[in-house]
């Protein structure tokens, strides 16, 4: 008995000598690599095909934001690399971009990406599997956050959540009972005419009128707007781009459909929508995921070097990728957070970005957040500090 | 009563400016039975022109009369290179050539003025007046007059003129029409001239109804043309200008009854309809009798 017990204090004494020495060895050499090792990233978008627009807008984001945080310093002294991975926008692409970068998962410290809901949607369980985190900014599909992943949050405003703050911002806000809703016509717009009905039935008031659209085919909207002026609509919900918007405002202009409400989407927060409206969209409200116009120091910062680099106004892809970067930023240097702890941390966490203030649900949703409120103005768009009332929305949370 | 008066209105308004793109287009079509496919961007060319020429601060009346002309041009253009050279080969050989020319438009006039929707400036003032108790948009009750002006004046034009009546000539048989001393390539000439003077008119009222100016206006143009030569008959000339008003009836309609989401789902169906029950179409039985 005593020779065995002496043997495996032996045994456990040499295990433990091992095993200091290998801390010992171990120590040095992880401290070292952890000051020179940079953090990856890999940016999971789509740099080519149709929605080649938006990677290039995510890109830039964390162009100016890795340029910027490297420039003073890092992350606690380590920089930040990025790698980007194409996905084409397309979900089969996004499944093998997601087992490539799977296949290296321990050289990154997080997945950004996708951009496409669709995109999201096919590389989440391979991540999951791998359990590296994923940080979004913006695929909106309500189905990503609900399916339970844990190591997902994402900045953008869920759609579905988005959807029901236009009618609440008509029927709240500006105290409107009779809307009319302007669609475009396929899956994408039919889901938002649903959940924006949704909203206006718990809201109580009324969708009297509704109009789909061929988007690009159609520019005609005569008969749409005496169809609303004749169902007495007193707030037009405009869910377009900007083209059909600036042409359906104009020619209610036309037609004597004025005194109305027109509330719409951040894809009418182009110059060409006021242009093409000649005037009429004059005190159109604009509900944008970010508010680009507001005046705190960082949105004003970040607005004016992305427009002097870049010659255009950032949307909100940049805006959120280069929020995302800072905001690991923050979650690694003040909260301590690691590749494992990253998510949970970033849940606890109050983060104020260029694109406005972000907190997040159980679900890696941002909480406590509504669009931002644009006017359209005279001269442009102008900010009006507002947010959206979402009082009787609870219903449907 | 009210909401369908108004929805007429708005009918009648797209519909005579379909009318007028699509009587140049018939124009071309009743005399040379030739489907003109460079027809459209002639149009869209057109249109741009007075965009241009607003820009440059030229009196309203001054820029219409213009662009029409320009048009008018464009059209003699377009005869010429792509027409003329190949007039007595197959008809497959036309129609394909006048694509060309047509898609050479389009990317001329991308080139110069961009791929972007533009705003086209309001050359008639905008608001209502009324009448008999309806708000009648006054853009919509001048784009029917000059539609009713443009299409009577073309008609005295091809009936009652030398010029018309040589053309009635060359539409019956050419070479019989050269034989009895028709001047033959000056009147082909001048129904492309007038096609093109007339569709760039109904191009002007189209950008300005719509307050906007785009180069896939004339691919548009010509589909909307053509489906409103093929419901009023096609090689009709009349028959065209009611196949253009009815199908700015039918898209209305299809609108108030239906929805929006299937306005030209619906207003082809009617043209199908249309043209399995009466395959010349509404206005087409004249021609058929007389081939």
């Amino acid at each position: 008995m005593n020779t065995t017990s002496s043997r495996r204090s032996k045994f456990l004494g040499y295990g433990a000598l091992v095993g200091i020495l290998s801390f010992g060895l171990a120590v040095p050499f992880g401290s070292v690599s952890a000051q020179e090792d940079p953090i990856k990233i890999a940016i999971a978008a789509p740099m080519t095909g149709n929605s080649a627009a938006f990677g290039q807008n995510a890109e830039r984001g964390a162009e100016m934001a890795v340029e910027a945080i490297n420039a003073a310093g890092g992350i606690n002294g380590r920089m930040i690399e990025y790698d980007i991975f194409d996905d084409r926008g397309v979900p089969r692409e996004a499944a093998s971009v997601a087992n490539a970068i799977a296949a290296e998962a321990d050289e990154y410290f997080a997945v950004l990406g996708h951009i496409n809901s669709s995109a999201t949607l096919a590389g989440m369980p391979i991540y999951n599997e791998v359990g590296i985190p994923v940080i979004n900014a913006s695929s909106s599909n309500p189905t990503i956050t609900e399916q339970g992943w844990e190591n997902f949050i994402r900045m953008t405003i869920r759609g579905d959540y988005g959807a029901q703050q236009y009618s609440a911002y008509a029927i709240n806000n500006l105290g409107r009972k009779k809307l009319g809703i302007v669609f475009v016509n396929n899956d994408f717009g039919r889901a938002l005419r649903d959940d924006m009905m949704r909203a206006v039935e718990v809201l109580p008031a009324e969708v009297v009128a509704e109009a789909g659209f061929t988007p690009g085919v159609d520019k005609d909207f005569s008969a749409v707007i005496t169809e609303f002026k004749n169902a007495g609509v007193d707030a037009v919900m405009l869910n377009t781009e900007y083209t059909e918007g600036g042409l359906f405002v104009g020619q209610a202009a036309n037609l004597g459909l004025t005194d109305i409400a027109v509330v719409g989407p951040d894809t009418l927060l182009y110059d060409s929508f006021l242009d093409l409206s000649q005037g009429a969209a004059e005190g159109a409200n604009i509900l944008a995921a970010y508010d680009p116009y507001a005046e705190n120091a960082l949105t004003t910062s970040f607005m004016s070097s992305f427009q002097e680099r870049y010659d255009t106004l950032p949307s909100q892809v940049a805006v959120f990728t280069h929020d995302l970067f800072y905001l690991l930023k923050a979650a690694i240097e003040e909260e301590g957070a690691t590749r494992d702890t990253l998510i949970d941390t970033i849940k606890g966490m109050n983060f104020q970005g260029a694109g406005g203030q972000y907190a997040w649900d159980e679900k890696g949703d941002v909480k406590d957040r509504t669009f931002a409120v644009i006017e359209v103005t005279g001269d442009g768009f102008k900010s009006t500090g507002l947010s959206v009332d979402e009082d009787g929305l609870e219903v449907l949370r | 009563m009210e909401y369908f008066l108004e929805q007429t209105v708005n009918g009648l308004a797209v519909g005579s400016i379909y009318a007028l793109i699509a009587v140049g287009y018939s124009m071309v079509y009743s005399i040379l039975y030739l489907i003109n496919f460079a027809h459209g961007d002639v149009i869209m060319f057109g249109a741009f022109v007075a965009l241009t020429l607003v820009g440059m601060a030229f009196p309203v009346a001054a820029v219409i009369l213009l662009a029409c002309c320009a048009g008018a041009l464009l059209g003699i253009i377009v005869e010429r290179i792509a027409y003329r050279p190949v007039r007595e080969a197959n008809r497959v050989v036309p129609m394909i050539s006048a694509l060309g020319a047509g898609l050479v438009l389009a990317a001329t006039a991308q080139l110069i003025w961009g791929p972007e929707v533009l705003p086209f400036p309001q050359l008639l003032p905008r608001g209502l007046v009324d009448v008999a108790g309806i708000g009648v948009p006054i853009q919509s009750l001048i784009i029917l007059a000059v539609a009713l002006v443009l299409v009577a004046g073309a008609t005295i034009l091809l009936y009652r003129t030398p010029i018309g009546l040589a053309a009635q000539c060359v539409c019956q048989d050419l070479y019989a029409a050269r034989l009895m001393g028709i001047p033959v390539n000056s009147v082909i000439v001048a129904i492309y001239a007038a096609g093109g003077f007339l569709g760039v008119a109904g191009g002007i009222l189209f950008a300005m109804y719509f307050n906007a100016i785009f180069i896939q206006m004339g691919l548009l143009a010509t589909t909307k043309a053509w489906a409103a030569a093929m419901l009023g008959g096609v090689g009709n000339f009349q028959g065209a200008f009611l196949g253009g008003i009815l199908l700015g009836l039918a898209e209305v309609a299809s609108v108030a009854l239906v929805g929006s989401a299937y306005k030209d789902g619906v207003s082809l169906v009617i043209i199908v309809l249309v043209l399995l029950l009466r395959p010349n179409g509404l206005f087409g039985a004249r021609l058929a009798e007389r081939s």
